[in-house]
């Protein structure tokens, strides 16, 4: 992000703190779709999605005093998203502990390529895949967290998140070459 | 280029969904604190003053209430056990003495005070089983258990406040 960008962002942000709804839209604006994509690679259903979009941007405008500008303002807000989320998944009584001792080795084939893959593809395989191993892999692959973080979050060990990062990277080979075989 | 790669090096151009973004807004702008502009500045003073001194009243009730019921059950059992029991509940009272002195956010956290009073009420359920029908071995491990769960639960909310207050820096940039 540009000095400039920043500046405005800084700006956009100090009005809404005062109660600016403009502002809010114009932030909103800013970040909502890749929030929303975020999101949705979450939970992977539309309706709830759009639920969680809404309370988090509802959160983060409502708690923008607790936003000390240490991190980006889209840094921030992801949290509130993934942190909603989790929160959503956890409301449904989806336990994450319950495969704690799932064993994967890794996968032989986990050097294959995927010519003809798209980033839609790819983004809908990963909406395919079971709910645990999902989040995990977001949270891993596509959000930076750390395994070791990732198992705070979800209350799970180490090493489940581990397993279940492996589980979901198989899946999702699986369901990208039956995506291909279908296209061609 | 394996599909990790193809991931990382993509990653932007996976956000390929477009959320409707009039609708959304219609329901976030009906639910964010609206407040007239003359008044903002009084109000807000009002507002925060209340605002503290409720959640100072509520954290302090919910430590000292979470913190109460916690007397040694099995003083009259086991004096081994209630020794071990004595070394949790210190450090549960350890970690709530942390925890007031902590800025944080509770909208923040995926942990939640809940399940910290829902770790409470079996306690105290199984306190009264014990003290009804004397000591039972299976009761008294999953008590031991339950002080177990209440020291881990506290240990990954302070990690998380720790973890909310860095923001984490490094994280996906956007």
């Amino acid at each position: 992000m540009g000095k400039k960008s920043i500046e405005i962002h800084t700006k956009l942000i100090e009005a809404a703190r005062k109660g600016d709804q403009q502002s809010m839209y114009r932030l909103y604006k800013l970040y909502v779709q890749a929030m929303y994509n975020t999101c949705i690679r979450m939970v992977s259903n539309q309706y709830d999605a759009e639920d969680i979009i809404q309370e988090s941007f509802v959160k983060a405008f409502n708690n923008l005093d607790s936003f000390r500008g240490d991190s980006s303002f889209g840094s921030w807000l992801k949290r509130i998203v993934i942190n909603q989320s989790i929160t959503f998944l956890r409301s449904r009584k989806q336990e994450f502990t319950e495969i704690d001792n799932l064993q994967i080795v890794a996968d032989e084939n986990d050097e294959e390529n995927f010519p003809g893959i798209d980033p839609a593809m790819v983004h809908e395989s990963i909406k395919t895949l079971p709910e645990k191993a999902r989040v995990v892999l977001n949270l891993y692959l596509l959000e930076g967290y750390k395994h070791k973080e990732i198992a705070e979050i979800l209350n799970i060990s180490e090493s489940t998140s581990k397993s279940q990062y492996l589980r979901a990277k198989q899946l999702l080979r699986e369901e990208l070459k039956t995506k291909i075989r279908y296209e061609y | 280029m394996n599909i990790e790669e193809y991931i990382r090096k993509n990653r932007n151009q996976l956000d390929v969904e477009r959320a409707d973004e009039d609708y959304l807004w219609t329901g976030i702008s009906h639910s964010i604190k609206s407040i007239p502009k003359q008044k903002r500045f009084f109000t807000l003073k009002i507002a925060a003053t209340i605002i503290l001194l409720v959640a100072l009243s509520f954290i302090t009730y919910q430590v000292t209430s979470l913190r109460n019921n916690q007397q040694l059950i099995l003083a009259k059992i086991d004096p081994n056990l209630a020794k071990q029991e004595a070394q949790f509940q210190n450090q549960i009272k350890t970690y709530y003495t942390i925890l007031q002195k902590t800025d944080y956010n509770e909208d923040l956290l995926t942990t939640s005070f809940r399940d910290l009073e829902y770790i409470d009420t079996l306690i105290n359920k199984y306190s009264d089983d014990l003290n009804q029908n004397g000591p039972n071995p299976k009761l008294i491990n999953s008590l031991m258990d339950l002080y177990q769960k209440k020291i881990k639960l506290l240990d990954r909310m302070l990690n998380e406040i720790e973890k909310n207050q860095n923001y984490e820096n490094n994280k996906t940039n956007i």
